[in-house]
């Protein structure tokens, strides 16, 4: 009864085992921080390789799966498999549209040729497509460019009214005097006489003038400009597009967001875009290597239109791969559907070779485990291989097929970061040694100073385990506070993370302020106290003064440099650092922090069960 | 005295300095009666506190001492008691005074007085605890098997591998057991209308000192003279039957001094027996006996007026 009262009265009454407390919390808080990172960033990698790839993935690279078609049907009647999709999985170049002139820069990708609706049910493809509807700056760059291939179209479907009006709005918005102005007449007349190029020039003077020029035009001729670009009249085209691949009916890309040096990712997290390099504008040219069959190997190209780009969240997907139909993809492989010819009578067809897929991706159904639908798919891909036997290419000796899970599939990837999250988890657990040494020393000095009180309760009657058990409970006390409060604080930072990055790699003018203000206050106030005589609180006022002086400047010093950029998205795959606790890892680390307190605990209060009374009750 | 509530026979009692032993008691033979006031009258250093410490068992006396040795209360040698009924012995049956009245800081003045009852209901014996940690013991290692088992963390196919886990299991039971029960046994007590009895014993008792408006107050804002007279509320608090008072006034003005001994006379005259060591002859002569010490030994015994 009198350990639970002597022990509040010890937490409550001094500043040393609020010390404690705190030290505790810090060490708590700054495991849950690593850790939850770590394991947030290990779940997003995770989470985002199945988001790319499906539950389970089937695999047969470099010559691909033939008759890809009859295996998806298999599997797609299979109880687990909610759907189905094939992918070519290449590498290839694509040459971009800048910069200007003929010396374009090339890109190094990996493409991936897929059926877009089949392939948008397996992954979250469709959610990924970063450009929904085009604003006000691109709907302009559209129409340029709409203008700019079809200007002769334009110009050949206006009557004499419109030439007039076209070329009144021109005069007005480049004539500023009233007297280079020319009159209705001279503008009919030269209506009349003015060459091609010049209506090109025209279109293109107002074409930055929306209004002007679709007043000029017209309603119905202006209608007829935005009908040569769908995305002009269509808000959903551009997503449409993404998720067909295709723009204005023909086959197209979609690139990964990082792959074009045009866009340029804000600290806000959005994109804007340089120079007017909007890739949905362009088209890019494609060159890959097919190295099926014999003989020397040459290389194969395609342009392609951009239809739109994706942003995965995973840099590293996101900086270099793009999507093409699976149809352009084989063709570019040489892996479609072609005859098969005798290589010594070329006119003499041996049969049909099918076409290819590298990969077989699959999504399971709800509740359905990525093993269990990886078993089922490994049966019905046994199946397949029965029934199409004779038909399949053997596979090289040293390359079979695999049917593998998401995770089985990522595992050169997930398992550094897994090895990496347990040597962090493994390293900073280290802190808890340093707070039992810390509780220790913090309770040596309470036994030290409590040693009359020791000798008080031992004359009151108290046992030598009660008296320990004081103490023991202290630490639990001090353990279990500085966990909670430990969690709390590392909960507000975890969850806070991305803003006190955002604050460190683009600090307001505001924080370095304020805390001058504050250092200033201190220092005021430690003036004040010096004039008192005493030593402690200027000492204490004046290392205030000094950490918030050395805060203050350098976050001015930050501010000055533009901030730095702790979390590279190019070294960490994602754009976003991780920002959920991770529970368990948190309980973990609290109960640790608490058994560890108690086990700093131990020494002291075995010292204080072991202090002699007499010798206690001498002190005064 | 044959019939001595309280005996010390060739009492002993020799520190270590360094490396020189110095032996302070060097023999004393008391005898103390019910009911009676002894004054233990010697210079400074002569083994006066040292005594009271050995009768209150605060300090134990040199090693080996003789069947009839040492102190004995109601006729049953000290030494030949329990831990815990020695723990018993300080809580229960003596209280002490101390001369720089040792009241904890922290706590206000009827906590302090409270502190003997406060520490009473947590002395139990060792049975009571065996029990409980045995207890402990079945549970842990019955859950711990459990958990392993269902958790299916270790495969449990060979006799040690059931050892193993059992063991850790009773370990952990134990060890938590013994200071869940504790704290469950301080949760009763404070809910318990035993805590407050307690407390208006307490109270009661300050009052009749004269302390009834200072019962919040922590010992720091008390003056000398209050805050002897809580030491001596506190060792009363348990009804013990003997008070052991180590120079009581030593620390107080003549006046103060004199009401505490007024306090210690009317504890006396309602039947308290009491051991009071002072180097003052003035105040043993308020005993009925003085015994005076002298290096270590007892010089002479008698009625206090004898020694005026």
């Amino acid at each position: 009864m009198y350990h639970a009262l002597l022990t509040n009265r010890y937490l409550t009454s001094r500043v040393i085992p609020l010390i404690a407390v705190a030290a505790v919390a810090l060490c708590v808080a700054l495991v849950i921080i690593v850790v939850s990172v770590m394991t947030g960033f290990l779940n997003m990698v995770k989470d985002s390789g199945r988001t790319l790839i499906g539950d389970v993935v089937v695999s047969y690279a470099v010559s691909g799966i033939p008759h890809y078609q009859k295996l998806i049907q298999r599997i797609e009647a299979l109880p687990e498999a909610a759907a189905a999709t094939p992918v070519l999985d290449t590498w290839g170049l694509v040459r971009m549209p800048y910069p200007p002139g003929d010396d374009k820069q090339v890109e190094f990708v990996q493409l991936w040729g897929i059926e877009p609706e089949s392939f948008s049910k397996v992954t979250g493809f469709e959610k990924t497509l970063h450009w929904k509807t085009p604003d006000e700056h691109q709907r302009q760059m559209l129409i340029d460019d709409a203008l700019a291939a079809h200007w002769q179209d334009v110009v050949k479907t206006l009557d004499d009214e419109q030439r007039f009006r076209l070329l009144k709005a021109v005069s007005t918005l480049r004539n500023n005097r009233p007297e280079t102005i020319l009159s209705d007449d001279q503008l009919r007349a030269r209506a009349r006489t003015i060459s091609e190029e010049e209506w090109r020039t025209a279109l293109f003077v107002l074409s930055d003038e929306d209004d002007e020029l679709k007043n000029a035009l017209g309603e119905d001729a202006w209608n007829r400009v935005l009908a040569l670009d769908a995305r002009l009249v269509n808000p959903d085209q551009l997503i449409s597009d993404g998720v067909s691949l295709t723009r204005n009916g023909q086959p197209a890309i979609v690139l990964g967001m990082h792959v074009s040096d045009g866009n340029e990712r804000t600290r806000a997290g959005t994109y804007t875009t340089m120079l007017g390099y909007w890739m949905p504008r362009f088209d890019v040219t494609i060159t890959t290597l097919p190295v099926v069959g014999g003989g020397l190997v040459e290389p194969e190209s395609m342009i392609l239109p951009v239809a739109n780009e994706f942003s995965s969240g995973v840099y590293l997907i996101d900086d270099t791969r793009a999507m093409i139909p699976l149809e352009s993809a084989q063709r570019l492989m040489h892996l479609n559907e072609a005859q098969r010819v005798d290589p010594a009578d070329p006119s003499h067809v041996l049969g049909v070779d099918p076409a290819r897929a590298t990969l077989i991706l699959v999504r399971a159904k709800p509740y359905v485990t990525p093993e269990q639908l990886r078993d089922a798919v490994a049966d019905a891909y046994s199946a397949f291989e029965q029934e199409m036997a004779g038909e399949l290419v053997p596979p090289p000796y040293y390359r079979k097929v695999t049917v593998n899970t998401w995770a089985q599939q990522q595992a050169q990837f997930i398992g550094p970061v897994e090895k990496e999250r347990e040597m962090m988890r493994t390293l900073f657990s280290l802190v808890y040694i340093v707070c039992a040494g810390l509780v220790l020393a913090i309770f040596w000095a309470i036994v030290y100073e409590k040693t009359r009180d020791i000798g008080i309760l031992r004359s009151v009657g108290a046992s030598r385990i009660g008296i320990s058990w004081i103490f023991l409970r202290y630490g639990l006390v001090v353990g279990v506070l500085g966990a909670i409060v430990g969690l709390g604080l590392g909960t507000l930072i975890v969850r806070k993370i991305n803003l006190i990055h955002e604050a460190l790699s683009d600090p307001p003018l505001a924080i370095p302020i304020t805390v001058l203000a504050f250092a200033a206050v201190s220092l005021i106030i430690t003036l004040v106290k010096a004039v008192s005589g005493n030593l402690l609180p200027v000492v204490l006022g004046g290392l205030i003064t000094a950490a918030l002086l050395i805060a203050g400047f350098l976050s001015l010093w930050l501010y000055h440099i533009g901030g730095f950029l702790m979390w590279d998205p190019r070294v960490y795959y994602f754009e976003k650092i991780p920002n959920q606790v991770d529970v368990e890892s948190a309980i973990i680390t609290m109960i640790g922090a608490v058994v560890f307190s108690l086990i700093g605990a131990f020494v002291p209060a075995a010292k204080a069960a072991d202090t002699d009374p007499v010798r206690a009750l001498r002190y005064e | 005295m044959s019939n001595a509530m309280l005996s010390a026979r060739d009492l002993r009692k020799t520190y270590r300095m360094g490396k020189v032993d110095v032996p302070v008691l060097k023999g004393v033979d008391l005898d103390v009666g019910a009911g009676e006031w002894v004054a233990v009258l010697g210079a400074s250093g002569c083994g006066k506190s040292t005594l009271l410490h050995l009768l209150g068992d605060l300090d134990r006396p040199d090693d080996d001492p003789s069947a009839t040795d040492g102190v004995r209360f109601d006729g049953r040698g000290l030494q030949a008691l329990s831990l815990h009924e020695r723990n018993v012995y300080r809580n229960q049956t003596v209280g002490f005074v101390f001369q720089f009245y040792h009241l904890l800081p922290e706590l206000n003045v009827i906590e302090n007085t409270m502190l003997h009852a406060l520490v009473k209901p947590s002395l139990r014996g060792m049975r009571h605890w065996a029990a409980i940690a045995a207890a402990g013991a079945v549970i842990g290692a019955l859950a711990a098997i459990g958990f392993v088992r269902y958790m299916e963390m270790l495969p449990l196919e060979t006799w040690w591998q059931w050892l193993s886990v059992g063991l850790l299991g009773a370990a952990l039971g134990a060890a938590i057991a013994l200071p869940v029960v504790t704290e469950l046994d301080s949760i009763r007590m404070r809910l318990s209308p035993a805590r407050r009895a307690m407390a208006e014993r307490a109270t009661t008792l300050l009052q009749s000192f004269g302390l009834g408006h200072r019962l919040r107050h922590r010992p720091r804002e008390l003056s000398g003279g209050e805050r002897q007279r809580v030491a001596i509320a506190r060792a009363l608090m348990n009804q013990p039957a003997v008070l052991l008072a180590d120079e009581p006034t030593g620390n107080l003005d003549e006046k103060t001094g004199g009401e505490i001994l007024d306090l210690i006379a009317e504890q006396h005259r309602q039947g308290l027996t009491i051991v009071m060591v002072t180097h003052d002859e003035s105040i043993a002569r308020r005993a009925d006996r003085v015994v005076r010490l002298h290096d270590g030994k007892v010089e002479r015994t008698g009625a206090s007026a004898e020694h005026a």
